[in-house]
């Protein structure tokens, strides 16, 4: 590593420079994951039955819905039942419900829905699903939100991915051309070791090494960097809205632990990869 | 002649169709020996070297070393046979930021040895050049003939079966050239084959060794 540690230097920075994008957008997408989790387990389907249907037909009913996918669990609320949530919602401003009957509302099935935000795509044909079936006149859902929700976890999970690749790309091309530097600068030395006998493996060590060591330093660097920007944007911005409520959290040790790991492996592999065409005979 | 250390049998190395730079080479080194490879510039004694060092493969041929058929020896196989020879250059090749102890210890370190008896052997081989007081010296400070000496201790650390030298004078004035010739002698005497490739006639009339000479590639005498 003598002589060009300016090049090492620079290649640890590059390197927590694009650790820290990919473990930015693996923050968002992170705690976007969770927001998102939090949100749909609060999804509910409710569905409108026919007041005409009977007790067994209801039972029969219940029953076709309990099996198809995506449902965890249902609750049947009658005409009454639906009624007096009402009466408990507009508890100060009952004049509302002045001159309704108590069996105004139809009955309704509320559905909870299985999973997380992974499954919001199979809400959709789950409503169909239950619009098909005989006895159910309408179905309600959080339509917007769910759409919302799933396409900005779907373009997150892109967004991680498509960083992913870049870091993979530039680790690569920096990593190798610093190498090649390297051995540009050492190549009397290098030459002398090939001629007294030193092995491939000798000759390759200490320069797999120093990749390595510029993924643990660019990374460890890029973890730290994110951590203060978390720390400071969690402690001087207060966020808008529904978010105001939730509180984001840093990622967890084992995926900084991955991200540390994964750069000096991948900087490790690059490094004797790079070295290759050198250590031809 | 016992069974050579060395053979080439019908050796030719080209890098292009119309460029061959050895041809048809028979060639039998015993153990021991002392052999001049003279030649002109350009007459393909360090190709011939670098060929027995297997630093280049030849084009058609067998090159034999210590009963070794370097034409089947595999890539990885190269390092340990380069171990069991040394070599010497007219520009000494010796590493800049490494003390003469640590380019002399580098030979060592790559077989392995342990650290004890590198320090052991190499005060030994620097004592009997007489580079005792120099071993934490940078080559720079040092003269040509001191910095060829290093290298030549460098070249016999592992105690090598054979020693080829590669204008190992050339850039020496005559009085320096004398002492490194007396060192290859003494090596030589001690039972090492040397190969010392020189196009300097009047270092080889002061010997009475066994001369190859090269012109354009092919072996004249």
């Amino acid at each position: 590593m003598r002589g060009n540690w300016l090049s090492h230097l620079m290649t640890a920075l590059t390197i927590a420079f694009v650790v820290l994008i990919f473990g930015l957008s693996t923050l968002i997408y992170f705690n976007l994951h969770r927001l998102a989790e939090n949100y749909s387990r609060e999804i509910r389907i409710v569905t409108y039955i026919d007041p005409a249907l009977l007790p067994e037909d209801i039972e029969g009913l219940k029953a076709k819905v309990l099996k198809l996918r995506g449902v965890a669990n249902i609750r049947y609320i009658t005409r009454q039942e639906g009624y007096q949530r009402l009466v408990q919602q507009f508890q100060d401003e009952k004049d509302i419900l002045a001159g309704l009957g108590e069996d105004f509302l139809p009955p309704t099935l509320e559905i909870e829905v299985t999973g997380t935000m992974y499954n919001l795509g199979r809400i959709r044909p789950l409503v169909s699903e239950l619009t098909s079936l005989p006895g159910i006149t309408d179905v309600y859902y959080g339509k917007e939100w769910v759409e919302r929700l799933r396409q900005a976890a779907d373009f997150t999970r892109l967004i991680t991915f498509a960083i992913g690749g870049l870091l993979l790309l530039t680790t690569i091309f920096v990593v190798s051309n610093t190498i090649k530097l390297t051995i540009y600068l050492r190549r009397n030395e290098l030459e002398t070791m090939r001629l007294v006998g030193a092995t491939n493996f000798f000759i390759r060590g200490p320069f797999v090494l120093e990749g390595m060591l510029q993924g643990l330093v660019g990374s460890g660097l890029a973890m730290l960097a994110l951590f203060a920007l978390f720390e400071f944007l969690n402690t001087q911005v207060s966020f808008p809205g529904f978010i105001r409520f939730f509180s984001p959290i840093f990622l967890p040790i084992p995926v900084v632990t991955g991200i540390i790991a994964g750069s000096i492996i991948l900087c490790a592999v690059v490094s004797a990869f790079s070295m290759r065409q050198f250590l031809r005979v | 002649m016992d069974a050579p250390l060395i053979e080439l049998k019908h050796v030719y190395k080209s890098y292009e169709q119309d460029l061959t730079v050895l041809e048809d080479i028979n060639l039998r080194i015993g153990k021991g020996e002392f052999v001049f490879v003279n030649g002109p510039s350009g007459a393909g004694k360090t190709t011939l070297l670098k060929v027995i060092l297997c630093l280049e493969r030849s084009t058609k041929g067998e090159v034999w070393v210590d009963g070794i058929n370097l034409r089947r020896l595999s890539n990885y196989k190269i390092p340990y046979l380069r171990r069991r020879m040394g070599m010497v250059f007219q520009d000494f090749k010796l590493i800049e930021n490494l003390t003469v102890f640590e380019n002399v210890a580098l030979a060592m370190e790559v077989c392995g040895v342990k650290k004890s008896v590198i320090e052991q052997k190499v005060d030994q081989v620097l004592k009997s050049l007489g580079l005792e007081i120099k071993k934490r010296i940078y080559p720079r400070r040092l003269s040509g003939g001191e910095q060829q000496r290093v290298a030549i201790a460098r070249s016999v650390v592992n105690d090598p079966l054979v020693l080829l030298a590669d204008e190992p004078t050339g850039n020496l004035d005559a009085g320096r050239a004398a002492d490194i010739m007396s060192l290859f002698n003494e090596i030589s005497a001690r039972g090492t084959t040397v190969i010392f490739a020189t196009h300097n006639q009047e270092l080889i009339r002061s010997t009475a060794k066994r001369v190859i000479v090269l012109d354009q590639g092919r072996i004249v005498n």
